[in-house]
């Protein structure tokens, strides 16, 4: 049962990350330092997947608050 | 008489013998070893001049903090606990300290944690996924290992090579690892999931970084931590899981 609910939470996690409101609002994305993380992970990764797309995120405020873009 | 006393004399001895034997355990069994691995080289799948000034200078950055990444490995020829040096898992108070860790970590693609038990070829890890713990239980990696004859020295151990690859389930793609296990230390333990060779691993070489190990302490007066696996999920439900939003981030990506 366990399982379940930590599938769902991730889910529904996953979910709204994947909505045009999250895309909308969410200054992550919507600031130019997204696409430079997104390519740096790309270049050192080869993808973005469900196990890096957090630390695009991440890298994504850093560079934000850094003022690098 | 006589005869009675001499076979109770010698089932005397042998009893006190076989009691002497059982009372000290296997010398080997009991010695624990403490292992520092460090990352020796990152690798990128694409190419630096892809990216602009800001990121081949926080490239430049990671190769300067990765010379203080520690990964400890704490092994006896039964169990093993890996993760991450205590000293970088605490959260810094620098953003750029913080980012480093974080990248580090990105090229190793090292799991928080994993605990293995090696008589029973089964192992524990933990997993971080879109900011949620997973612990997962499964039995050893299949690594299809391939002993190869060429040798050379790491730390004046004598090393042999190994090959072998592995089923990533994020990326669904089998991964090549190469690795070089000590022979003279008779552990099958080695840095995260990568284990099963007739010798403690002393370096791999993986898809994103070479990680290799910097110290060996023998006789560390340290516990082998155990892992509470009751509320861990299996392979298959973290496979399943996996593929499930991996479908669902290309759908996102592709819309």
């Amino acid at each position: 049962m366990k399982k379940v609910i930590s599938f769902i939470a991730v889910f529904m996690l996953f979910t709204s990350m994947s909505t045009n409101n999250f895309v909308a609002n969410n200054t992550l994305t919507k600031d130019t330092c997204f696409p430079i993380a997104r390519d740096w992970v790309i270049q050192t990764e080869g993808e973005i997947n469900v196990d890096n797309v957090g630390y695009v995120l991440e890298l994504t405020a850093y560079l934000n608050a850094t003022g690098s873009c | 008489m006589r005869y009675l006393r001499v076979i109770y004399k010698a089932l005397k001895s042998v009893f006190f013998l076989c009691f002497f034997l059982g009372s000290i355990p296997d010398s080997y069994a009991q010695k624990i070893f403490k292992v520092t691995y460090s990352v020796v080289e990152t690798k990128i799948q694409g190419s630096l001049d892809n990216l602009d000034n800001n990121s081949k200078r926080l490239y430049q950055q990671i190769g300067d903090y990765i010379k203080n990444a520690n990964y400890i490995l704490i092994a006896n020829p039964e169990e093993s606990f890996f993760e991450q040096e205590e000293a970088l898992k605490k959260e810094s108070d620098s953003p750029l300290e913080h980012i480093l860790s974080r990248s580090v970590q990105r090229f190793t693609s090292f799991n928080e944690m994993v605990y293995a038990k090696h008589n029973v070829d089964s192992i524990v890890f933990a997993r971080n996924i879109l900011n949620q713990d997973f612990t997962v239980k499964r039995e050893y990696f299949n690594f299809n290992w391939i002993l190869k004859k060429e040798t050379r020295k790491i730390l004046n151990f004598n090393v042999m090579k190994a090959e072998g690859s592995y089923y990533h389930p994020v990326t669904n793609k089998e991964l090549k690892v190469e690795a070089w296990y000590i022979p003279s230390i008779p552990i099958q333990s080695g840095p995260d999931i990568f284990m099963g060779l007739p010798g403690l691993i002393a370096e791999v070489n993986l898809h994103g970084a070479v990680v290799r190990v910097k110290k060996i302490e023998k006789n560390v007066n340290l516990k082998i931590e155990k892992v509470d696996d009751l509320k861990a999920i299996s392979q298959q439900e973290f496979e399943y899981l996996i593929k499930s939003l991996n479908k669902k981030f290309k759908n996102y990506i592709e819309d």
